[in-house]
């Protein structure tokens, strides 16, 4: 028998073997293959744009990169220095050794500052601080770094304090892409979503697939289909939804992590000969499809521990619960006229279906099969629902039914937010007043037109009376999403939602010298479900080990910030439980000394 | 030979327990007690440190002795009510009067006035730190201002006999007599005990001092003041009822404590002054201390235990690495076939057999000092029992009945050849440690069990098998100890730095510098994972942060 193979396939399989604890750069590693057909990736980062107009200028700064393994460091390093010296790179191994000249300009690379010993490296920096203090000096440093490490070196010594307080400083706030002296980039800020169409781009190239019109099972060759199909924008797009929502969960996927992923999500790590081998055995290759691969595969166990997206996504159960919505079209195939249409869009026998196999066993549990009894028809047809609305979450064309099947309660509310739609706005402040008194107070308090902050003695043997220390109407309080595109440096496509509170009004008449800023505190989706399931009703476990550390900071942060030292010496407020509902009661002392309540 | 701070009688007898570790400490002392009475003192004297003592009398404006307020109307007005353990006609009547002197404060309306009151009550009750199925009379609230700092009082004889006179006949002073405050049960002067180690530890620093005691102050008289208001109004409403009668202040005097040169009370007042720079909200800020305090008070009984423990070497400093002792945390619970719990659970045992065995030792030195200064072999034996008799305070009826048979037993043995004066000072000493020993156990030796079992160092709080194990407020409360605000660390050096401190071992790198992995014998690869559970809980406490490569770093709070 003809062996006839892609060579796009196992080029895209030695992204799947990859593995993080490669020693050898990434890029290095798949560069050493002979080059596919349509060239080899070259993702447009805007990060790289901008290292390289810094380096081609006469005056470039500094550049501290910092980023997870697998962020690109590496790569771009190699690019800055390509951009300095005018010519690209042979050995990234040498640049240790010496610096790089250029117009009276020295370069010190350091491609790893993990590699380098405790000493040399807080050398470095040193020699970094030093250059900071001179403007005129000749050097530049370009240092890749993890931000661990380079936190924990820059507190190894005392005279690093100004560089700390410099570096973290552009950690926090984004770096100063204007600065003459010092920029510095962290990766981990890169939305790695952006990226993803442009590599589905590259990756479903119809001129990678080409030879495969020469191979016997073209036409059922379940990753001939994969890249028919995740060449649709449609679906590109939903597969870059589910990359946001990876962000949204402030998970940050690197781009090493991100290509290997897809490239599984093409392939499944098979290759054209098994999958020969196997149709040739009238084996089932549904489960090979693009979206059964993208949330990898039980039996492929190797691959999902290394596959940190995998595991991510795992733990979104897409497609294990049922919908009814989703389920009864999935079955009963419609009820309009163009839902029909969409249905038989949808389900027409494809590999990815098994062929027939979908439709007889539709068709058995409809109608009844006289090869199976009645519970075996069900049986069969319940195995396909998960794969079928695993499906449907790429393939339907309305995505705001499909977001239903990831299991956020509150993610299209969370979505309508970021994009600033403001008829939810309102009622969705009270929500999150109501979830943050009762994540505060720990008790299930019903208003939401204040926000209290309480703090209470907790061991006492009586029921604890949590006294208030703050509390904000809820006119100083409002949500604000930003979009954090303005960034001249990197990639980073995301929107914030923030909950911005006003200091109280008393701190407002205070002398301009000591204003206090509003607070801003930056909500998550993990936050925002959190909290909106405690205000409807929720109980406090769900989401808890993730989400009351956040709570606890804004409380403290909000205390340190606004509450008065000294604080007024003649009332009080405090929550005492009543019949039904607990109500907020207050005693104070007037001029003459009489206690009121 | 050690020397005292503080008001040490020499005339005076004492427990063995406080000629090693000071007078005194009790295991009576509820843990949040400790810090109940140290602010007490505190307060008592100004929040001055390094007061009380009896050698500086001449100082300028010197207080030997610390005053409070009795504060019996807030006591009364808080805790006494229908389900009093000891009614007494007198108490009852007595908060009665205050309720119908506080009405002078409360608005007209007789219905709205009651409810005002009873909320009032409700919520200083919420505050209260130690129910127990005691009296109102040993409750204790939370300080949360420095008018709740109540002192343990006693109303004698309360138990035993019920008052049969008539209450409504007495003048408001006369309720309170036969109240008095030194029964010493509760407030057994384990917080004097803390007052003077960390008076010692700022000898010499007095800026320290006035930082320390500002910052007490501050949180004592600054924060909650509306609290603290209306305490102060309850209070002012029995003073007023007393009009001038009887004396409303109470007077103490400190205890003593040993080697004040020691450096580990220096830590001690170190470790208090970085804790206290912070800016949590005042309740969490006061519960830390007790864990604090408590904590530092096991530290002090572990390092004085410690076999090396002697009077030169805590004058000279080397008890800081000689007397550490090894607190093998664990951390694993009972995964991994407990093999952790049961080591650790050895050295807490250890430490136990290590009091008394510095109890026996001190007995037996003292016995020898005396017999080498009565070099007459016939009046031997009276002697050391008049000395024994001076020196210790030789316990209760049983304790003594056997003791003075014992003693009876070795004059006759001596007297008819049988044995030797070496012997009889063994004999006598033996005799001497057995009298005081139920009482050294009952009343002392749980002092570090219960304190640790209080403050998350040593679990289960009931149950067999205690070991040593880090509760989550305990390690929020070593960290702010031991890091300024603003500082970064990294976890390896915080790890280094609590066993350098307090000889808590965690990880591989501390039990080999203990010297613990070639004792216990078991694979480090335990200690490894010991270590990592711990990172684990920290950074779920929000303590520290790692970041992808693996570096952890501990941030304060």
């Amino acid at each position: 028998m003809d062996v006839v193979g892609n060579p796009f396939v196992s080029y895209l399989n030695r992204y799947t073997t990859a593995s993080p604890d490669h020693e050898a750069a990434f890029d290095e590693f798949i560069a050493q293959a002979p080059s596919p057909a349509a060239g080899p990736l070259r993702l447009t980062t805007r990060v790289e744009g901008f290292l390289r107009d810094c380096f081609e200028r006469p005056d470039p700064p500094s550049v501290i990169l910092t980023g997870n393994a697998g962020d690109g460091k590496t790569y771009l390093c190699r690019q800055v220095v390509a951009a300095f010296d005018g010519q690209p790179l042979a050995e990234l191994e040498e640049l240790g050794a010496r610096p790089i000249e250029r117009t009276k300009r020295q370069l010190h690379v350091v491609k790893d500052l993990s590699e380098l010993g405790e000493p040399q490296g807080v050398d470095v920096l040193r020699r970094l601080a030093t250059t900071l203090d001179e403007p005129s000096s000749a050097e530049r440093f370009l240092i890749a770094a993890n931000e661990g490490r380079l936190r924990y070196l820059l507190s190894q010594d005392k005279a690093l304090a100004a560089l700390y307080q410099h570096v973290d400083q552009q950690l926090q706030n984004g770096p100063d892409t204007r600065s003459r002296q010092l920029v510095v980039v962290n990766l981990t800020e890169v939305t790695t979503s952006s990226f993803v169409p442009q590599a589905l781009h590259w990756m479903t190239e119809p001129a990678h697939w080409e030879s495969c019109e020469a191979c016997p099972i073209a036409a059922r060759c379940p990753l001939h289909l994969n890249a028919l199909r995740l060449r649709d924008e449609q679906i590109a797009g939903r597969v870059q939804l589910l990359y946001r929502l990876l962000e949204h969960l402030d998970i940050h996927v690197t781009v090493r992590d991100m290509l290997i992923h897809l490239a599984y999500t093409l392939t499944g790590n098979m290759r054209c000969q098994e999958l020969q081998r196997r149709e040739a055995a009238h084996a089932d290759l549904s489960p090979f499809a693009y979206h059964q691969n993208v949330w990898g595969h039980a039996d492929d166990s190797a691959f999902r521990r290394k596959a940190s997206v995998v595991q991510h996504l795992n733990r979104l159960h897409v497609g294990d619960h049922s919908l009814f919505e989703i389920d009864d079209f999935i079955v009963s195939g419609g009820q309009s006229a163009d839902e029909r249409a969409e249905h038989a869009r949808l389900f027409a026998p494809a590999i990815d279906l098994d062929n027939r196999r979908f439709a007889q066993d539709r068709e058995a549990y409809l109608s009844g099969a006289a090869d199976r009894t009645a519970a075996q028809e069900e049986q069969d047809l319940m195995a396909w629902l998960p794969h079928c609305r695993r499906k449907l979450f790429f393939e339907w064309r309305d995505e705001a039914k499909v977001t239903r099947l990831i299991p956020f309660l509150y993610l299209g509310l969370y979505q309508s937010l970021l994009r600033d739609e403001r008829g939810v706005r309102e009622q969705v402040l009270r929500d999150l007043v109501s979830g943050l008194n009762r994540a505060f107070s720990r008790l299930y308090l019903t208003g939401s037109e204040y926000l209290f902050v309480t703090t209470q003695y907790l061991h006492s043997g009586e029921q604890p009376r949590p006294l208030v220390r703050l509390r904000f109407p809820l006119t100083d309080l409002w949500l604000l999403p930003e979009s954090r595109d303005d960034n001249h440096a990197y990639n980073c496509e995301r929107h914030d939602l923030s909950l911005v509170i006003a200091p109280p009004a008393h701190l407002r008449r205070s002398a301009p010298a000591e204003e206090r800023a509003p607070v801003r505190w930056r909500i998550g989706l993990l936050l925002f479900e959190y909290l909106l399931r405690l205000a409807h009703g929720g109980t406090y476990n769900i989401l808890a080990q993730e989400c009351e550390l956040d709570v606890r900071r804004l409380k403290d942060r909000l205390l340190s910030t606004f509450a008065d030292t000294p604080e007024p010496g003649d009332e009080l407020e405090f929550f005492v439980a009543e019949r039904h509902r607990y109500s907020l009661r207050r005693l104070w002392i007037d001029e003459h000394g009489t206690i009121r309540g | 030979m050690s020397t005292f701070y503080g008001q040490f009688d020499d005339d005076e007898r004492h427990a063995v327990a406080a000629r090693i570790w000071g007078h005194r400490l009790r295991a009576g002392q509820h843990w949040m007690e400790y810090m109940l009475e140290f602010l007490s003192v505190l307060s008592g004297f100004d929040y001055r440190l390094g007061q009380g003592l009896a050698d500086r009398a001449s100082e300028h404006d010197y207080r030997l002795e610390y005053r409070l307020p009795k504060r019996l109307g807030l006591r009364r007005f808080v805790f006494y009510d229908g389900r009093e353990k000891t009614p007494d006609a007198r108490d009852q009547r007595a908060t009665d009067e205050i309720v119908r002197q506080l009405r002078a404060h409360l608005p007209a309306d007789s219905q709205a006035s009651q409810e005002l009151l009873a909320q009032l009550r409700s919520l200083l009750r919420s505050f209260s730190a130690i129910e127990d199925a005691r009296s109102w009379y040993a409750k204790s609230l939370f300080p949360v201002h420095e008018e709740f700092l109540l002192w343990e009082a006693l109303r004698k004889g309360s138990t035993r006999r019920t008052y049969a006179g008539d209450a409504e006949r007495l003048a408001p002073a006369q309720l309170d007599q036969g109240i008095e405050f030194f029964a010493r049960n509760f407030f057994a002067r384990g917080g004097e005990l803390y007052y003077l180690m960390i008076s010692a530890g700022t000898e010499g620093d007095p800026a320290r001092r006035a930082r320390i005691a500002g910052r007490l102050r501050s949180l004592l008289t600054e924060r909650n003041q509306a609290l603290g208001e209306f305490a102060r109004i309850i209070n002012g409403a029995w003073d007023a009822l007393l009009d001038g009668n009887g004396d409303p202040m109470i007077e103490g005097k400190v205890g003593w404590i040993l080697d004040p040169y020691c450096p580990l009370y220096q830590f001690f007042a170190e470790d208090l002054e970085t804790f206290l720079d912070n800016s949590l909200d005042s309740l969490e800020c006061l519960e830390l201390l007790a864990h604090l305090i408590s904590f530092q008070i096991v530290c002090y009984i572990y390092h004085r235990a410690h076999p090396a423990s002697n009077a030169e070497g805590h004058r000279s400093g080397s008890c800081t690495e000689a007397c550490r002792p090894q607190v093998l945390v664990d951390l694993l619970g009972d995964e991994d076939v407990g093999v952790i719990h049961e080591r650790s659970a050895t050295l807490l045992r250890r430490l136990d057999a290590w009091q008394i065995e510095r109890a026996r030792e001190l007995v037996h030195e003292r016995v020898r000092a005396w017999a080498s200064s009565q070099p007459d072999d016939d009046a031997l034996c009276d002697w050391l029992d008049a000395e024994a008799a001076r020196y210790f305070r030789i316990g209760q009826t049983r304790a003594k009945g056997n003791y003075r048979s014992a003693l009876r037993e070795v004059r006759e043995r001596y007297l008819a050849g049988a044995i030797d004066r070496a012997h009889v000072i063994h004999e006598v000493g033996l005799g001497v440690f057995n009298a005081l020993n139920a009482d050294f156990r009952e009343n002392f030796l749980a002092v570090h069990g219960k304190l640790g079992r209080a403050i998350g160092l040593i679990a289960p709080r009931k149950g067999p098998r205690p070991r040593f194990v880090l509760g989550d407020t305990l390690l929020k409360t070593l960290v702010m100890a031991n890091m300024h605000s603003g500082e970064t660390l990294s976890f390896g050096a915080l790890l280094e730095r609590l066993y350098q401190r307090y000889g808590i071992i965690v990880g591989p790198g501390e039990a080999h510098d203990a010297g613990l992995v070639a004792i216990l014998r078991i694979n480090e690869e335990y200690y490894a994972r010991n270590r990592d559970a711990l990172l684990i809980r920290m950074k779920r406490a929000g303590l520290v942060t790692q970041y992808s490569d693996a570096t952890a770093l501990v941030h304060r709070p």
